[in-house]
């Protein structure tokens, strides 16, 4: 009855009906079906073909950001050796958060793009007169600011305020020589080299954090950083090396490989500082991701060895866990517990987090430290809990009333833009 | 001096019992060789938008969209995920044999496997390289069927090595050597997917999908009584044989694309 093009159109058009159908008819046997027309089975050349630049090119600016009120309480001991019946054992801490925080990215061509990060938080302590400000508004914060550029679709710069984020490891990352370059201005330089490539870098280190360095001359606040990555088989690798006047020359190599379907990494880092060097300051981080499942669950175990503890005793170890879609309803519970054995002491902190209402979210974290009262983890409770997004926004780690032990409850209402 | 015959004999008798496995390996090479070739890229760089299509009974479906570019000469392939918003900016790049990840939340790159589940649907990272049948896997039984309106060639192919996805594959490849359907299978020869290419597209003197049905074959869940599959339709749309640039299967693409 139809020939030619006409009978192809008509192949095809039930094709794409039936590939449209609800799968709820569907079962496996059923594809068998999609076989009928073979006039329908190869299509002609597409006219249309990916336009690549326009993946990184956005002919407006993109203006993001998010808008955060929360409150709640924190409910303590402050001291685990102090009987629970003596006044001030146990604290009850009311506390607020605000935040504000507006991106813009802006790509007028594929090779160049600006982007900038600022927020605003409450409550914020003003160094200067810190015990008048309790309840105020931070200045206007620079998260980045940096500026992009590709030459010849071969080299790329990124140059400004930028975060950087080197090294393996999660809980404990004693790789991460660019930790600090979100408070500097840097040059960011990356060349395909190999397999992967090789990334150098030129910073001011802290020249715009809150304290920055005291420096004679101009040469003393200048880092230059590189790091050379590539693959064999399905082994990764990567060398890496940081230097600056003081504390001098730092030096790092790192293994990675999947192993079972987890991220496994070996990684070491030597200080040759003129303090202490060579083996005598050497940081050697074994560590384990996992990701997948159904449910996506994230696992990460960590093992740290410090040689600048005495007596081989700098042995440290972490875990963390966290599920997105286990429970009904979108809530996610987390669990993150880091120890150190040189001087017993740890932190424990179990998180759960979901929403009740849209933008609403409650958030339950059951922070714990232990140890002797100047142990390694016992100065303050670290925040970063995989899972619980709103106790990971408290900086430094201050949780209100550094409490020992303690129930946080946060409601929080939150829009994304 | 009589015992020379009788060895003549006996390895003309080898001979004669190994010619067949040796022409049977060459065979098996070269028909997955040119199974391969069709739809493989080795002299240009291949890239397209891919949209994933996960259903999954009873709970709705969720959609990725991604641009997809492959350098197949180099064993290399880079995913960038533009759909959905949560997502947008997470990337895939695969270097020979190792896969990272790229999550542009946490700026971090994670070594995942080519046998993971992609997005959490029933394709694996693995659909999105070249075809490697040759490299991966032999020819162990032969058979025709009829696939609808197709006259088939139906391989059972089993692993050559550990690093594939799925130890038993079954093939049906029409005339135009283009694989229509293909059943996966598990090391106890448990059917784990069953995957429908009804539709190929010309690029260049190459094909490809132009859409592929994957259902899973364990997956789903009894919706009024009856059990249906979870299945993921992908799409591929515009594609393209321009030259990509170096730059482009590196892991700074992937932290300049990501937003």
């Amino acid at each position: 009855m139809f020939h030619g093009p006409v009978r192809r159109l008509l192949g095809f058009a039930l094709l794409v009906l039936w590939l449209s159908a609800p799968v709820f008819g569907q079962a496996a046997e059923d594809v068998d079906d999609m076989f009928t027309d073979p006039e329908a089975g190869i299509l002609e050349e597409s006219e249309e073909g990916l336009d690549i630049d326009a993946l990184t090119a956005g002919k407006k600016p993109l203006l993001s950001g998010s808008a955060t009120v929360g409150g709640g309480l924190v409910l303590g001991i402050t001291d685990w050796q102090k009987p629970i019946t003596e006044p001030g054992a146990i604290a009850l801490v009311p506390f607020y958060l605000m935040e504000s925080v507006l991106k813009l990215d802006v790509r007028p061509a594929s090779f160049v793009r600006f982007f900038g990060s600022f927020s605003v938080t409450s409550p914020y302590a003003d160094p200067a007169p810190p015990g008048d400000t309790a309840i105020a508004f931070s200045p206007v914060r620079v998260g980045e600011l940096f500026l992009d550029y590709t030459l010849a679709e071969l080299l790329y710069f990124r140059l400004g305020k930028q975060a950087m984020l080197w090294g393996q490891g999660r809980l404990f990352n004693p790789g991460d020589f660019m930790l600090q370059a979100v408070d500097g201005i840097s040059v960011k330089g990356f060349l395909p080299l190999g397999v992967n490539g090789l990334t150098v870098v030129a910073l001011g280190e802290g020249v715009l954090g809150p304290n920055p360095p005291a420096y004679a001359d101009v040469s003393q606040l200048i880092t230059v950083a590189g790091l050379f990555e590539t693959s064999f088989t399905s082994l990764a690798f990567g060398v890496s090396a940081y230097y600056r006047i003081a504390p001098g020359l730092k030096t790092g190599a790192y293994l990675k490989t999947p192993i079972a379907g987890a991220d496994v990494a070996l990684e070491g880092v030597l200080d040759w500082g003129p303090e202490v060097a060579g083996v005598d300051s050497a940081v050697v981080l074994a560590s384990l991701f996992w990701e997948g499942g159904r449910s996506k669950w994230q696992l990460i175990l960590e093992y740290l060895f410090d040689t600048w503890v005495p007596e081989y005793q700098g042995h440290r170890l972490g875990l963390g866990a966290a599920v997105r879609n286990w429970l009904p309803g979108g809530w996610k519970p987390g669990l993150r517990w880091v120890h150190s054995f040189a001087d017993a002491s740890g932190q424990l902190l179990l998180g759960l987090d979901g929403p009740i209402a849209p933008y609403l979210r409650l958030s339950i974290g059951f922070p714990f430290r232990y140890g002797a009262p100047d142990g390694y983890y016992s100065r303050y409770l670290v925040s970063q809990l995989p899972g619980v997004e709103f106790l990971e926004r408290f900086e430094d780690g201050q949780i209100p009333g550094n409490p020992a032990g303690a129930v946080v409850v946060a409601l929080t209402l939150s829009i994304d833009f | 001096m009589k015992i020379r015959p009788l060895l003549i004999w006996c390895l003309a008798l080898i001979g004669s019992a190994l010619a067949p496995l040796s022409a049977q390996t060459t065979n098996s090479a070269d028909i997955l060789r040119i199974i391969d070739a069709q739809v493989s890229f080795r002299d240009q760089d291949f890239a397209a938008e891919y949209t994933v299509t996960q259903e999954k009974p009873g709970q709705g479906s969720s959609v990725t969209k991604a641009a997809v570019f492959r350098r197949d000469r180099e064993d290399k392939f880079l995913i960038l995920i533009l759909e959905p918003p949560t997502d947008k900016g997470k990337g895939y790049l695969k270097i020979g044999d190792t896969l990272w990840v790229y999550d542009p939340v946490s700026r971090r790159f994670n070594v995942s496997s080519a046998r993971n589940r992609f997005q959490n649907s029933n394709a694996r990272n693995s659909d999105f390289t070249s075809s490697t049948l040759t490299k991966d896997y032999r020819i162990a039984g032969e058979s025709a069927e009829r696939l609808g309106a197709y006259n088939t060639r139906v391989y059972e192919l089993e692993a050559a090595h550990n690093e594939v996805s799925f130890p038993f594959m079954k093939i049906w490849v029409d005339e135009n050597n283009l694989v229509r359907k293909f059943e996966d299978y598990s090391l106890s020869r448990q059917l784990l997917r069953t995957t429908a290419i009804p539709t190929y597209q010309r690029v260049g003197d190459r094909f490809v999908p132009a859409h592929i049905v994957i259902v899973d074959a364990l997956q789903g869940r009894t919706v009024n009584g009856v059990f249906r599959n979870e299945r993921t339709v992908i799409g591929v749309a515009k594609p393209t044989l321009n030259r990509l640039s170096d730059l482009l299967f590196t892991q700074a693409y992937l932290e300049r694309a990501s937003r």
